[in-house]
């Protein structure tokens, strides 16, 4: 029973980590009908943006995050405005922009990995207790991040439902060509999009650098987050995050009672049949209802 | 000249699984990031062919090739059947290839993580050119018929493809079947040319070099990605001269080109010079049509 | 622009093609290595302490009135890039020897090129058996390498276990994609379970995983006094050591020289006090001291194990070299694999090198045992071979 509730409580805290990633991927998806490759990229962007405004600037913690995070923001703005806004314009399939990318993936990574190096970097340890509750044992900084990424993704619901900015993105969301003829930027929802998951994978590169460590590949989870936010059906933002927890959980539980050598198996099988059964994942109910 | 031989028989193991890539993602319009998996399939089977079964060397080759294509089935089927396209079919893609990696390594009779050794060493460059040329005929003459045809309408317009009459799911199907034992051939021939199989030679950097080479080809096209497969395999080697800024250039040349020549480096079109005359005529009508009509094709 | 832009492309492809060619008497030097890819930290230090010695070389006149020439290129960590980068140096560029790849999936094919090509190769940390010899035992003439093999590695670090720490029960965590790992934990546990020990849970990962709870919890729920963290590289045991100790676990780990790295302990020294490793060298050794200094204080980077490697392989290469020289008057690639075939006691970078001729193995190269202890590496124990 404490194996079970342990597995649970990181597979949780997995999850955590993901969702905000997954939700990233779904807000760029709902608006655009693309998967935005080059979340990778600005997640490591954040991760080292926090560590450098630490140990270089000597900034303290929380406007190091703030520092790392806005850093992140800009760079995916910078992002959307060089790789997809021509492509978006033209009109292009959506096979370009997933190849442009991830194009521009792979540069900042490599620039990243010239300029820095590709070692390990230890973040610095805001706080490494552990709680200790009945035998089962749970991380300060796991508890941290679930709520920080909690209360983000509370924002995030504020945001798009509660202002009208909100309602123009959702508008968006909805039919991007009509909303565009009612008067709404879509140049201007591109950037709010896209500064929004760029804040999105900034907090979450920041975290993943805080609990494993700083270094260009941390990215490479982005593709477990992509794949929960299509299990929980690709633009849907609840479905991205229950997507994650569940995927989080399920591939702690199969670890720990199957076996750990066959997990990722487990992982994209699930994917499979999900897709084969669910080919709008568990929550995109219908393509038109996506926020 | 050796080293000529070398980028010749590794430029020709190129050449053929970008062709079927070509069809599937340049043709089909669908976009996969696990066809490295195809080419350990029929890396691995091709030589287990060989080594356990004393079939021919060319005959294990092309039945390594079957083998992936029957193996692309367990993806293709239900994916298509439930009508996946765009970024969820290459998730799914990824997903398998990764899968397919994982049950090699840990697969002792074919050596697990420590590789398969001692595959002899049979593809030279005569095989590999034999190989190539008559794989690049039958994919001209696959492209232009009939089928053909039929793929490139469903990339444009899925919907309108299908009141058309054309049998979206059994085309779909042929073309990634079609695509799966053109990478299992180049898969067979890596082996033998290697002659030793490690699930670490099929990762995903292999998948999207593969990918990159449809890029700069051009879609809808066999000669572009011909062409800049062998050429791809040369720019690493080129590259080398800017040495760590490689991947950086690799990168942003990705960026540039969708952006400024998505129809490719060398911007033409099909392997007949008609139709290189017709791409002309048509190219002022390109960018409209284009956007249009790919676009919905994918929703 | 467009027309610009693509005549621009092509005209860089053909650059490419017409560089390289002159002929002085040089002693070219390939270097086939990793500086891109996750794994970039391992051919990075590496490059510049070869380019520095080389320099060194050659500001001294050279061998015998060659100038020394390292040509580097890089693999990206990808096994094909490995080959064509080995092809590309062995058929193009024709050196006279190559050092690298590091790794033993990229090594095995590039032995049949060495050969193919009858220029020497020696790989540095392909530690499996089958780098140097193929199945039937026969040894590839071309190939080399500076490091120990996994089963002697395996061996060891079991038998100080079983013996030295009287540890009885352990478990395993190995990443399953690496031959290196799967290796030694496969050499391990057949000599563990020999002595009467047990390897209590068998747990694995993949390349790349960052997330290693689910594994250790599930450890920690067995009696195992220790845990055999097998892995390619440092990442991985950073990474499970931390986790492990936001666990409370409380065990120690044991390792291998795929540890070694200065970032592990600056990464999780505190939570692997205690822990055992083995190596062939290490850097705490007090002959590498000065050098350490110097290297940090000039390229801001420390040098690592890979570092120390490669400038054995080039060590070896040059012992090659003036060997080639005293015997037919000419630096010769045949000269060279000849040279380090039957080379004896020869001091090189890190220790004296004699080369076994039948396995191209390096002879009796002693194992390290070190503990990290105050997050340093202490060495314990020097263990000999006994053949």
């Amino acid at each position: 029973m404490t194996l079970f509730l342990q597995q649970l409580v990181s597979g949780i805290s997995i999850g955590s980590v993901y969702a905000l990633l997954a939700v990233g991927y779904a807000l760029v998806y709902s608006v655009f009908s693309f998967t935005n490759w080059a979340f990778d990229a600005f997640m490591v962007v954040g991760a080292f943006g926090a560590f450098y405004a630490i140990t270089d600037f000597k900034l303290p913690i929380p406007l190091a995050l703030l520092f790392a995070i806005l850093f992140t923001m800009l760079v995916s703005v910078f992002v959307e405005r060089m790789a997809y806004r021509p492509l978006r314009i033209r009109e292009a399939p959506r096979l370009f922009m997933m190849i442009s990318a991830m194009g521009a993936n792979m540069s900042i990574i490599n620039i990243i990995n010239l300029q820095f190096g590709g070692h390990f970097r230890n973040f610095p340890q805001i706080t490494g207790e552990t709680l200790s509750v009945g035998g089962i044992k749970i991380g300060m900084m796991d508890v941290f991040a679930a709520v920080f990424s909690f209360i983000t993704l509370i924002l995030l619901w504020i945001f798009l439902y509660r202002t009208k900015m909100g309602l123009g993105i959702r508008a968006s969301a909805l039919d991007l060509l009509t909303s565009g003829i009612m008067g709404i930027n879509n140049d201007m929802v591109a950037i709010i999009i896209f500064g929004i998951s760029g804040i999105l994978s900034g907090v979450a590169g920041v975290f993943y650098g805080i609990k494993y460590a700083v270094f260009p590949y941390l990215g490479l989870v982005t593709i477990k987050a992509m794949i929960a936010s299509i299990i929980g059906g690709l633009g849907s933002l609840p479905g991205a995050v229950v997507g994650s927890l569940l995927l989080g959980i399920l591939e702690t539980l199969v670890s720990g009672y199957i076996s750990s050598e066959w997990r990722d198996l487990f992982t994209f099988s699930l994917l499979i049949i999900v897709l084969l059964f669910m080919p709008n994942g568990l929550f995109g109910k219908s393509t038109k209802e996506k926020l | 000249m050796d080293y000529l031989i070398t980028v010749g028989i590794l430029g020709g193991i190129n050449i053929i699984a970008a062709m079927g890539l070509a069809i599937l993602t340049g043709y089909t319009g669908l976009f996969s990031l696990g066809h490295a998996a195809f080419m350990a399939v029929g890396g691995y089977s091709s030589a287990l062919l060989f080594m356990k079964l004393n079939v021919p060397f060319i005959l294990a080759v092309i039945l390594g090739g079957f083998i992936a294509g029957i193996v692309s089935l367990f993806i293709g089927i239900p994916t298509f059947r439930s009508q996946l396209t765009g970024d969820y079919f290459a998730i799914a893609t990824y997903g398998f290839a990764e899968a397919i990696r994982l049950i090699l390594n840990k697969w002792a009779y074919v050596g697990g993580a420590e590789g398969m050794p001692g595959i002899p060493k049979l593809s030279n460059v005569w095989v590999v050119l034999g190989f190539t040329v008559v794989l690049a005929y039958l994919a001209n003459n696959f492209t232009h018929s009939q089928h053909g045809r039929n793929c490139v309408s469903i990339k444009q317009d899925e919907v309108a493809a299908q009141m058309m009459g054309v049998n979206v799911f059994k085309t779909k199907l042929m073309s990634l079947f079609i695509s799966a034992v053109y990478c299992g051939i180049a898969g067979g021939l890596m082996g033998f040319y290697f002659s030793y199989l490690i699930p670490a030679l099929f990762g995903s950097g292999r998948s999207s070099d593969m990918l990159a080479s449809i890029v700069f080809g051009g879609m809808e096209s066999l000669i572009g990605p011909i062409i800049t497969s062998f050429l791809l395999f040369a720019i690493p080697q080129l590259l080398y001269v800017l040495d760590k800024y490689r991947l950086i250039v690799y990168g942003l040349l990705f960026v540039v080109m969708m952006i400024f020549r998505p129809q490719g480096l060398l911007g033409y079109r099909q392997m007949s010079v008609e139709d290189f005359k017709r791409t002309i005529s048509s190219f002022k009508n390109r960018f409209k049509k284009q956007g249009s009509a790919a676009d919905k094709g994918e929703q | 622009m467009k027309k610009l832009l693509s005549i621009l492309l092509v005209a860089l492809l053909l650059i490419g093609t017409l560089s390289g060619c002159s002929s002085k008497k040089e002693l070219k030097i390939g270097f086939n290595t990793q500086l891109t890819g996750p794994d970039s930290y391992i051919g990075q230090a590496a490059k510049i302490a070869l380019e520095e010695r080389v320099e060194e070389i050659n500001k001294a006149g050279g061998i015998g009135g060659y100038t020394l020439k390292l040509i580097t290129y890089d693999s990206r960590s990808e096994i094909t890039d490995a080959v064509a980068a080995a092809k590309r140096l062995l058929e193009q560029d024709k050196v006279h020897a190559m050092i690298g790849p590091e790794w033993t999936g990229a090594a095995v094919p590039i032995a049949q090129i060495a050969n193919d090509s009858k220029i020497p190769v020696i790989a540095t940390t392909a530690s499996n058996v089958s780098v140097t010899v193929d199945d039937d035992g026969n040894v590839y003439p071309y190939m080399f390498r500076t490091c120990f093999i996994d089963p002697y590695q395996g061996y060891a670090l079991a038998d100080y276990a079983y013996v030295d720490m009287g540890l009885r029960k352990v478990a395993s965590l190995t990443d399953i994609s690496a031959a290196y790992s799967v290796g030694i934990q496969k050499y391990f546990k057949d000599h563990f379970e020999e002595l009467g020990g047990e390897v209590v849970a068998e747990e694995g990962y993949q390349a790349n995983d960052q997330e290693f709870r689910a594994q250790l919890s599930k450890i920690d729920q067995t009696d195992a006094e220790a845990i055999l963290v097998p892995t390619p590289t440092y990442r991985d045991i950073a990474l499970i050591a931390k986790q492990g100790a936001a666990l409370n676990m409380g065990v120690i780990y044991l390792g291998v020289d795929g540890w070694v790295a200065e970032e592990l302990l600056e990464m999780a020294g505190p939570e692997l006090e205690g822990s055992i490793l083995t190596s062939g060298v290490s850097s705490d050794q007090p002959q590498f001291a000065e050098f350490n200094k110097v290297f940090e204080e000039k390229h801001g980077i420390k040098p690592n194990v890979y570092a120390y490697y490669a400038l054995d392989a080039l060590e070896m290469i040059v012992y090659g070299a003036n060997e080639s020289l005293k015997a037919h008057n000419e630096i010769t690639a045949q000269g060279i694999r000849d040279a380090i075939e039957n080379m004896k006691d020869v001091q090189l970078f890190t220790s004296k090198m004699t080369m076994e001729p039948d396995t191209h193995n390096p002879h009796n190269k002693p194992a390290l045992i070190i503990e990290i202890k105050d997050s340093n590496w202490h060495q314990l124990k020097m263990f000999e071979p006994e053949s």
